[in-house]
């Protein structure tokens, strides 16, 4: 096998990528590149086609035309379950913890995933003390310690969102995909979620989705407004605020 | 050419019949979202009203209004008062629907007795009528008119009048319809009873040539899910082509080769399945339309043993290992002296009831655990107990080779109905398993070369050395030990906790990088082969099989003990399997009723303790820790 570069090869680069439900299309011919360590926005309106392009490139939904690869590989065609080996982490717009269990059983369903093992009916679920650290440390960090034995249905909103991107980051994706991690959060959450994802982009590269085109300015280090399933434009916050085509249809220039 | 025409018409009046049956139960499903499991029962009951009307007053036409009228009050009642207070939870109005197939059944038993009854025709209607040199019996074609009428009619409701169009709205989107002020309780109600009421006018008219019988209850609604699998839920032209379909297939096959008779219901549906999951024509499967999954209904299986010992707090005496040790303990001596003390009798009763908590266990790896909703587990069981049966009679008297044989097979079929049935989700499935069931049923009694028909197999051998009621009784009790801890390991492994988060989230456990479909099919063989265990036992304990082993009773039977347990839980489905085997016991020395009883336990438990007698425990329990540990501070 031949050692892929890290910095060299991008980390996600989508190439012509289509979708059309019979006669609705809904993305089409998108093109995206995203580099290693970067922190990247999806920006677009309602029904822009951005959860639908999250879904193909974590393997949920596969694309009419066109291709998705990864640090290099070819993935398009792969089940979906495979994405998470490979090293492609999500949330989802829509909280789906696993709400009757406690917080740590959370995290060791996430870190159990990637673990290889024959016979798995034969392997025990309950921790050993070695995988545990990663959790500590990981629960730690994000201040989540104290909430571990708790069901997760009895966490507030806010601390749920956090603890899908804990659930996410403890596989130690190379590319983490956030759906709207902002939505719903009020003010003060939103700011150390902020933080957050600014903390978690030093380790990893990171697509997020975000709905409110200030806040995905300010935080991304580059930018793709979606409109209508078409990509109009893509770069640094200031080459797409002076995007024409992006001034026309967000601050009605 | 003239036989073949009129195998086509036998099948296109047949099929009408069905669509007028099919098109309540899309109808039903579109706007509430569940399948009316009981659909067959409102048939089965319509015909029997229509039978005595048209019998007190002599005249058809009565009879037919009054089966629709009654059929129509009933579903509203049942939509009100049982299933309205489920609308959040459809997993438990589904298995309410299927808790009042065996009320509804057996009270139809009690009243109209074991024996079929026909309807007489109407004089003006029974002979035949001449078209073109073609005679063909005049009932049969004024239900083909009728179902034209009724195709036209729901047509004509659905796109032209306000009713249609509230109906239309809300199938579309629930919520959206209450927020433009339509009475989406109201609506509901009234489209039950519209569906019922379709059904009762089926039961009625096709009471004259199919007749009314104990059983056809379930037959009917075999049908009917066979013809909403193949051409799709919640929609009026999948009901329609699907009808037609299998009427059709279903007459030719009947005529063509008699002997396989359901065979060709399992190839059509299977096909159907193969091309599309959801049918032809159906709704896709929206989250609503799942079978979702409420905290409620399942408790968490093992609680994390090391989240306990994290907390650095001291244990109470009741929560420490040894406790919980002393009372398995107490209960294995128990097991273990109970055939020294106990009379004859109990010890028989006892190794039923063991054999039924290993089947109930099983069937709870799926359903508890995994929110795999099957409601035809039986399967397995009658596969292995013909199986055993198969070879004891004919093949060979090693013991060996007869239970590996019949773990074999299973393990087979469990495989490859895995597969199929699997690629299916929510409803689909849960219709699909009962079909299935019903279709092995059906193959046993008609191939009767092998399996001996309905009379099955009788005169079993057992073991020589397990022929005292005694040993039997130890033999399984250690096999229910076995596959307890068994199931207990299988729970805490890395697979039973994946089953667990797919059970929550089948898309996120994707999106984490699990093999969800390997996990369910692996699960559903380690289910089925453990439901065969059960089966071989049981074949063993009462030396026959017969057909009535794959039937939705036994299912049924199974899920009773697992809702009175407590899905989810290990312990629960034993519990349940004791109380279910002796309650059955003692009642059925009483009254020959007791299916109605049991049926109706089931739906008090499903209404009033979904989570069982372990949920129950577990909430009293908390909160007596709870009370402890405030006044301790």
């Amino acid at each position: 096998m031949v050692q892929i570069q890290e910095e060299e090869v991008p980390v996600l680069r989508i190439t012509d990528l289509s979708k059309n439900y019979g006669g609705l299309q809904v993305l089409t011919g998108i093109d995206l590149e995203i580099q290693h360590g970067e922190l990247h926005a999806l920006i677009g309106s309602n029904g822009a086609g951005k959860t639908t392009l999250f879904d193909i490139i974590c393997g949920f939904i596969k694309p009419s035309r066109g291709s998705v690869q990864f640090m290099g590989q070819e993935v398009t065609s792969l089940p979906a379950f495979k994405y998470a080996h490979l090293g492609i982490g999500r949330t989802f717009q829509i909280t789906t913890l696993f709400r009757t269990i406690t917080v740590l059983d959370n995290l060791r369903l996430s870190l159990e995933a990637l673990a290889t093992t024959r016979l798995p009916f034969l392997k025990s679920g309950s921790f050993s003390e070695r995988n545990l650290e990663p959790i500590i440390g990981l629960l730690d960090a994000w201040g989540l310690w104290k909430t571990r034995n708790v069901p997760v249905a009895a966490l507030p909103y806010g601390v749920q969102r956090q603890l899908e991107i804990v659930m996410a980051l403890i596989q130690k994706p190379r590319l983490l995909l956030l759906d709207e991690p902002m939505a719903g959060l009020e003010a003060g959450n939103r700011a150390s979620m902020t933080k957050l994802i600014k903390e978690s982009s030093r380790e990893t590269t990171i697509f997020f989705i975000e709905h409110d085109m200030n806040v995905a300015l300010q935080l991304a280090d580059r930018v793709t407004v979606l409109h209508q399933g078409k990509r109009i434009a893509q770069g640094s916050s200031e080459e797409v605020q002076s995007n024409r085509e992006v001034q026309r249809i967000y601050f009605g220039f | 050419m003239l036989y073949w025409l009129t195998h086509i018409v036998n099948g296109l009046s047949f099929g009408m019949l069905l669509f007028v049956i099919a098109a309540g139960l899309s109808l039903i499903f579109g706007l509430c979202r569940i399948v009316n499991l009981s659909h067959g029962s409102f048939y089965l009951l319509g015909g029997y009203i229509g039978f005595s009307v048209a019998r007190f007053t002599g005249s058809f036409p009565l009879a037919v209004i009054a089966a629709m009228l009654s059929m129509a009050a009933l579903g509203m009642l049942t939509e009100r008062y049982l299933l309205r207070r489920f609308r959040v939870n459809p997993l438990a109005q589904v298995l309410l629907t299927f808790g009042l197939i065996f009320v509804f059944g057996d009270l139809a038993q009690w009243i109209w007795g074991g024996t079929p009854v026909l309807l007489e025709k109407v004089p003006m209607l029974s002979g035949a009528t001449n078209i073109a040199g073609f005679s063909y019996p005049t009932y049969r074609l004024l239900i083909l008119l009728i179902g034209v009428v009724i195709v036209l009619l729901l047509w004509w409701i659905l796109a032209r009048t306000r009713l249609g169009i509230f109906i239309r709205a809300a199938v579309d989107d629930g919520e959206m319809a209450t927020g433009v002020g339509i009475r989406m309780n109201l609506l509901m109600t009234v489209t039950f009873g519209f569906g019922t009421l379709l059904t009762g006018l089926a039961g009625c008219i096709g009471a004259p040539f199919l007749g009314v019988y104990p059983g056809l209850d379930i037959e009917v609604l075999l049908y009917a899910m066979a013809v909403v699998i193949v051409g799709g839920l919640g929609s009026l032209k999948g009901a329609f082509i699907g009808a037609l379909l299998v009427g059709i297939l279903d007459s030719m096959a009947k005529a063509l080769w008699p002997e396989t008779g359901m065979f060709s219901m399992f190839a059509l549906m299977a096909i159907a399945l193969i091309a599309k999951p959801t049918g032809l024509f159906g709704l896709p499967m929206a989250p609503s339309s799942q079978v979702s999954v409420t905290e409620e209904m399942f408790l968490d299986p093992a609680p994390s043993s090391t989240s306990g010992s994290l907390s650095a707090a001291k244990t109470d005496w009741w929560a420490r290992p040894a406790f919980a040790w002393t009372c398995a303990a107490c209960l294995l001596a128990a097991g273990l002296v109970c055939p020294i003390i106990l009379p004859t009798y109990y010890v028989r009763l006892f190794t039923l009831a063991l054999i039924w908590s290993i089947f109930a266990m099983s069937l709870d790896l799926i359903l508890g655990l995994g929110g795999i909703v099957s409601l035809g587990h039986a399967v397995f069981f009658g596969i292995c107990a013909y199986t055993i049966g198969l070879t004891a009679l004919r093949l060979t008297s090693s013991l060996f080779l007869q239970i590996g044989s019949a773990l074999f097979v299973c393990a087979f079929a469990a495989l490859v109905l895995g597969w199929l049935l699997l690629r299916s989700r929510g409803v689909y499935f849960m219709m699909l398993t009962i079909a299935f069931s019903e279709v092995f049923r059906a193959i046993a009694h008609s191939w009767r070369s092998v399996t001996g028909g309905g009379d099955g197999l009788a005169a079993i051998p057992r073991p020589a050395w397990t022929t005292s009621v005694e040993t039997f009784y130890y033999c399984a009790f250690l096999v229910c030990i076995a596959v307890f801890v068994f199931l207990r390991f299988f729970v805490k492994s890395r697979i039973g906790i994946a089953l667990v988060g797919i059970r929550e989230s089948e898309k996120r456990m994707t999106s984490l990088g699990y093999n969800v479909e390997r996990v369910k099919l692996l699960s559903f063989v380690v289910a089925g082969v453990l439901g065969g265990v059960a089966g071989l036992l049981y074949v063993y304990f009462n030396g026959y099989v017969s057909p009535e082993y794959f039937s939705v009773d036994t299912s049924a039977q199974a899920i009773t003990m697992i809702i009175f347990g407590g899905a989810g839980t290990l312990i629960g489905p034993i519990i349940g399997a004791f109380f279910v085997v002796y309650v059955k016991n003692i009642l059925s020395t009483v009254t020959e009723r007791w299916t109605l009883i049991l049926g109706i336990l089931f739906v008090l438990m499903v209404i009033a303790a979904p989570s069982g007698v372990v949920g129950l425990w577990r909430k009293e329990w908390y909160k007596f820790r709870k009370k402890k540990s405030l006044s301790s501070e």
